[in-house]
């Protein structure tokens, strides 16, 4: 069966959180999943695949939770009218999980992916790059927040590979690591500013500015 | 296993509209939240157009990894058919959302906090006359790079430019949709009013 396990239809527990709350949830998940599932088939990567399918679960017991809450919440016609469209909005975030889930199938399969990566890697507007981040950097220890990683470079960090262990849901109080992997996402020169930092050819000083 | 295919290779044309289709896609979903936080019916029709020319774009990538590619390698042509899926959907998604605006229905302000909230937001400048953006290329001053904001559409005057080429020029009282972390929107406001003379 591999990893991708059949998806339980156990009940979903039923969160109060408030809709706007979900609804950024929502949209914050939508669009890091498809750079995540991007990256998985780049990389060959089942770890993140994994991740994948955490996140489209997460999609739609998030989707459920809306449901329920806009269901109560309508009273009139109106109501219904406003509320459908947050309906709308939210499931659009979520068949963008299963449409994920569903291309990330894709590694449970046994196919040559390798010539797709050099084009993604060269010629997407925005493009999908691995980073190691080496001895002698000075980005090491410092968290994400202090170094202002993406107003920086522009470059957008999806996900963190340390040792065994993957990041994903990288805070701005994460700190980086020496002989961390950074998956990023950006416009090539971000990246290579970025890439020389990580290497310790370049250093970003106390203020970069 | 491996090779990186030659320029000519009907491989290669295939994935240049895969990219192709990739990048407008991700720009639909882009113009698709800014339709919503503006209520703008501009930006939604915008979006319906570029999903037709996923549809023309995806009605070619198939034929064209069918009839080529199929020969070649059964697995990458399943693969590629796969990835089509996937971006359509993303596109379907995108003129999902731009279908709350084009309703005629104010959208629910909770919808517009979500996006101001989120992760990446959408914000938009007017480049003022004394900003040093003026008269420059989206590659000169490196938007991107210096700011962490990716422009996505440029209003001048009564027309649009949708998702800037990076030689694109901005001109004075340009309003330009953008996305990207809010913590380096003030530094852009700045840009566009000309009060940070350099990057």
């Amino acid at each position: 069966m591999g990893f991708f396990t059949r998806r339980s239809h156990a009940k979903v527990e039923f969160e109060p959180a408030g809709v706007k709350e979900s609804l950024i949830e929502m949209k914050d998940l939508s669009e890091q999943i498809i750079d995540l599932s991007y990256a998985a088939i780049i990389f060959d990567s089942k770890d993140i695949a994994e991740e994948v399918n955490g996140l489209e679960e997460r999609l739609d017991e998030l989707l459920y939770s809306i449901r329920i809450n806009l269901m109560m919440a309508a009273r009139n016609r109106d109501d219904a009218e406003k509320l459908s469209g947050i309906l709308q909005v939210a499931s659009a975030a979520e068949q963008i999980g299963d449409a994920s889930r569903d291309m990330i199938r894709l590694l449970d399969e046994d196919v040559e992916f390798r010539p797709f990566a050099p084009f993604f890697l060269k010629e997407a507007d925005e493009k999908i790059w691995a980073l190691k981040v080496m001895e002698g950097s000075d980005i090491v220890n410092r968290s994400i927040g202090t170094l202002s990683i993406e107003s920086e470079t522009g470059a957008r960090i999806i996900a963190i590979r340390r040792g065994t262990r993957w990041l994903y849901d990288i805070e701005s109080d994460n700190r980086i690591k020496e002989g961390d992997t950074l998956i990023v996402r950006g416009v090539e020169d971000g990246l290579n500013e970025l890439s020389a930092y990580a290497k310790g050819v370049a250093s970003w000083g106390e203020y970069r500015r | 296993m491996g090779r990186v295919p030659e320029v000519g290779d009907p491989m290669t044309e295939v994935m240049r509209l895969f990219l192709e289709m990739k990048d407008t896609s991700e720009l639909m979903v882009d113009l698709a939240y800014s339709s919503l936080l503006y209520n703008n019916k501009d930006i939604a029709a915008e979006v319906e157009h570029l999903g037709d020319q996923v549809d023309e774009m995806s009605g070619r990538l198939k034929a064209l990894s069918v009839e080529t590619m199929s020969a070649k390698s059964i697995d990458a042509t399943l693969m590629l058919l796969r990835m089509d899926s996937f971006v359509n959907a993303i596109a379907d998604s995108a003129m999902s959302i731009c279908d709350v605006v084009l309703r005629d229905i104010e959208p629910h302000p909770v919808l517009k906090e979500s996006i101001v909230e989120s992760d990446v937001g959408i914000f938009k400048v007017e480049v003022g006359p004394r900003s040093i953006l003026v008269c420059k290329a989206l590659k000169d001053v490196r938007l991107a790079t210096e700011t962490g904001m990716w422009a996505i559409a440029i209003k001048r005057g009564a027309t649009w430019i949708y998702g800037p080429e990076s030689d694109q020029e901005i001109k004075e009282g340009d309003v330009i949709f953008m996305k990207g972390p809010p913590d380096s929107m003030k530094k852009m406001r700045k840009l566009a009013n000309g009060k940070l003379r350099k990057l």
